[in-house]
């Protein structure tokens, strides 16, 4: 793996900063990690012996081709699918996942990470409010509450005036705004997005990604997105390529450090 | 969470529609035929409540109230000869041919009863009066008779028409109001010595003793002596559930032994609860399929197996209850209908809605765990494979 830097990758103990994590320190820290599927001569080595790692505060990109692994190692940060056993490190958040109980990993999706999925996900038969208030209703936070407070996120997307409307009735950009602010209402550490532009023309892939520059992004959250979307890479703080079930190139971006040439060609799907 | 699982529920129209029409037809099917079959039950027991006594003495052969083997006439006062008896009456009953004036004949179920006592008398009488019985070829007839009877269509017989049975003359004092018997013929009630003119006389003549226990002795103990001391079969007439000494609860059993009735009804009952499982499991299966993708979302984003399941009891339990509230309305309005017109037999024991509520949430039951088999193995990871 190949590591160009613009800046300095904090190397604190992230459960030491598991409460109020800073800006710079990791959020995710994983190595050596592996998953397959199936068995015997039908056994596929997805991810093998997987390095990565992505900081509070940033933008972190996972892009590559398609079946590299990307949604594998996406689904393995989430907690929704094991690594193989083994002696990789997991840790999510200052929490060893490897350690954690289906039920303890389920609480932890609930309370600490935000998702956004390349599909939406939204339910159609619920207004845009209570599909922003699905999160906090998950943790127990009674519906009037929970409406206030999606209603308050959905402002915060423009989109206040479409609370009470249903999703079908939005267009695909609007929808992902929906879908951002569902990721974004329980306040998570951690925000998992899934081809968040896949679905979108040009100028609401741009839209979406001012929105995860602006609101989405902040000091004490690290958000993970995997794309093919060459257009959006310039908006990443870090980009992880991966090839192949490895990361093979981990890069920093910043003023010094730009978007590299052979990645602004992105990737075929 | 629920709020949303209904939202999600009424959201599809069609399948709650489906789910919901379903288990209307079940709730349908199984009320309003285990009602029909119990109203049946009840018309082949309508003599013992027409014609209400606590017991009843017959030959030591018979099984039911509608099987009559006639006993001698001296069998009352042997009867009344039992220590424990406080009164007993004689009985008699036949079904026999009426001659209209216009000469067409109707079958009728003669009852014969003693006017000293009146024992045995008609329950309700809705005109007339019973001591009118006492006069010469007086009889009392039900509302059934008073329509099958008449010579006009719609007409109703009236109190001081006339009409003939066995050639003597039969004079209406009286119209009551009665239970309608298995056999869909009129009740008329004379005295039990004008019964004999009525009908073919034979070397025995009498269907039953009626009789009740003294003050202080229990009807059982008082049909154990009867039976004891006469060798006649001395029936209780409590009702339905007291056990196979009870005229009731024997006649009931011997319908359903020996004939079709309850295989009958049962059949179409197994195919309400069949069709309401299959109806049920296979849409709301479906519904689960559709939703799958949402349910794994909400999978991915830490909602427990639980609480997933929950929902799904939930939305299961309510499609459930009001397909079962709007299958029972029907059933009302078929059992009100029924109840007002005379027929069909419709009889509803108050055991058999919550009996039938059970059988349907179990049904949802069932349904719902097709659907939590599949979300319990469903992977939250699969969200991200779109």
């Amino acid at each position: 793996m190949s590591h160009s830097s613009g800046t300095p990758i904090a190397n604190a103990e992230p459960s030491a900063d598991r409460a109020h994590p800073q800006e710079g320190t990791l959020a995710i820290r994983i190595e050596g990690l592996c998953r397959g599927f199936g068995s015997g001569a039908n056994r596929l080595e997805v991810l093998k012996a997987v390095h990565f790692e992505a900081r509070f505060g940033d933008i972190t990109m996972l892009i590559g081709p398609s079946g590299c692994g990307k949604t594998t190692l996406l689904s393995i940060i989430a907690g929704t699918l094991s690594p193989d056993a083994g002696e990789g490190r997991l840790e999510v958040l200052g929490q060893n996942l490897r350690a954690m109980s289906q039920g303890a990993l389920t609480a932890m999706r609930a309370k600490q990470i935000g998702f956004i999925f390349q599909s939406f996900h939204l339910i159609h038969t619920l207004s845009c409010a209570e599909n922003v208030a699905i999160p906090l209703l998950i943790q127990g936070v009674g519906h009037g509450r929970a409406i206030r407070q999606a209603r308050d996120i959905l402002d915060r997307v423009g989109l206040a005036e479409k609370s009470f409307q249903r999703p079908t009735l939005l267009s695909g950009g609007q929808q992902q705004r929906v879908a951002i602010a569902r990721a974004l209402v329980h306040e998570p550490k951690l925000i998992l997005c899934d081809e968040p532009t896949a679905a979108l023309d040009a100028r609401n892939g741009a839209l979406i990604m001012e929105l995860f520059g602006g609101i989405v992004r902040e000091p004490d959250r690290s958000l993970i997105i995997v794309t093919h979307d060459n257009r959006i890479f310039g908006h990443a703080d870090r980009i992880a390529s991966m090839d192949d079930g490895r990361i093979v190139e981990l890069h920093d971006m910043d003023e010094q450090h730009p978007l590299p040439e052979h990645l602004r060609h992105g990737f075929h799907q | 969470m629920i709020r949303i699982a209904l939202k999600m529920l009424l959201g599809d129209s069609a399948k709650f529609c489906m789910l919901v029409a379903g288990l209307v037809f079940a709730t349908f099917l199984m009320a309003q035929q285990i009602s029909v079959f119990c109203g049946l039950m009840l018309w082949t027991t309508s003599t013992l409540k027409n014609v209400p006594a606590p017991l009843w003495v017959v030959e030591s052969r018979v099984e039911q109230i509608n099987e009559t083997i006639p006993i001698l006439d001296t069998d009352v006062a042997r009867v009344r000869s039992v220590d424990s008896v406080a009164w007993a009456a004689p009985f008699f009953s036949s079904l026999i041919r009426v001659r209209l004036p216009d000469g067409h004949f109707k079958i009728v179920l003669l009852v014969g009863i003693e006017t000293t006592s009146f024992a045995g008398a008609p329950a309700r009488l809705l005109e007339g009066r019973i001591e009118d019985l006492r006069l010469p070829n007086a009889v009392i007839i039900d509302q059934l008779a008073q329509q099958r009877l008449s010579q006009t269509k719609g007409g109703k017989v009236q109190i001081g028409d006339v009409f003939e049975m066995n050639d003597h003359e039969a004079r209406v004092v009286g119209i009551a109001q009665t239970v309608e018997s298995f056999t869909g013929a009129p009740f008329i009630w004379t005295t039990y010595e004008r019964s004999m003119q009525y009908s073919p006389m034979q070397r025995k003549m009498l269907s039953a003793v009626m009789a009740a226990p003294r003050p202080g002795i229990s009807d059982a103990q008082c049909a154990a002596d009867i039976t004891k001391e006469t060798g006649l079969r001395a029936f209780l007439n409590r009702g339905y559930g007291n056990g196979a000494n009870d005229f009731n609860e024997a006649t009931m059993w011997w319908y359903v032994r020996n004939t079709g009735i309850p295989f009958s009804f049962g059949v179409t009952v197994a195919i309400g609860l069949i069709v309401g499982i299959a109806i049920s499991c296979q849409t709301f299966y479906s519904f689960v399929l559709d939703h799958l993708r949402y349910l794994g979302a909400l999978k991915a984003m830490g909602t427990s197996n639980f609480k997933l399941c929950l929902m799904l009891v939930c939305q299961s339990f309510t499609v459930g209850i009001i397909g079962y509230g709007i299958g029972m309305f029907f059933t009302a309005r078929f059992g009100f209908n029924a109840l007002k017109y005379g027929k069909p037999p419709f009889h509803m024991p108050e055991m058999i809605p919550p009996a039938v509520l059970g059988v349907i949430l179990l049904i949802c039951l069932l349904a719902s765990l097709l659907g939590i088999w599949r979300v319990a193995r469903l992977e939250p990871a699969a969200v991200f494979r779109g």
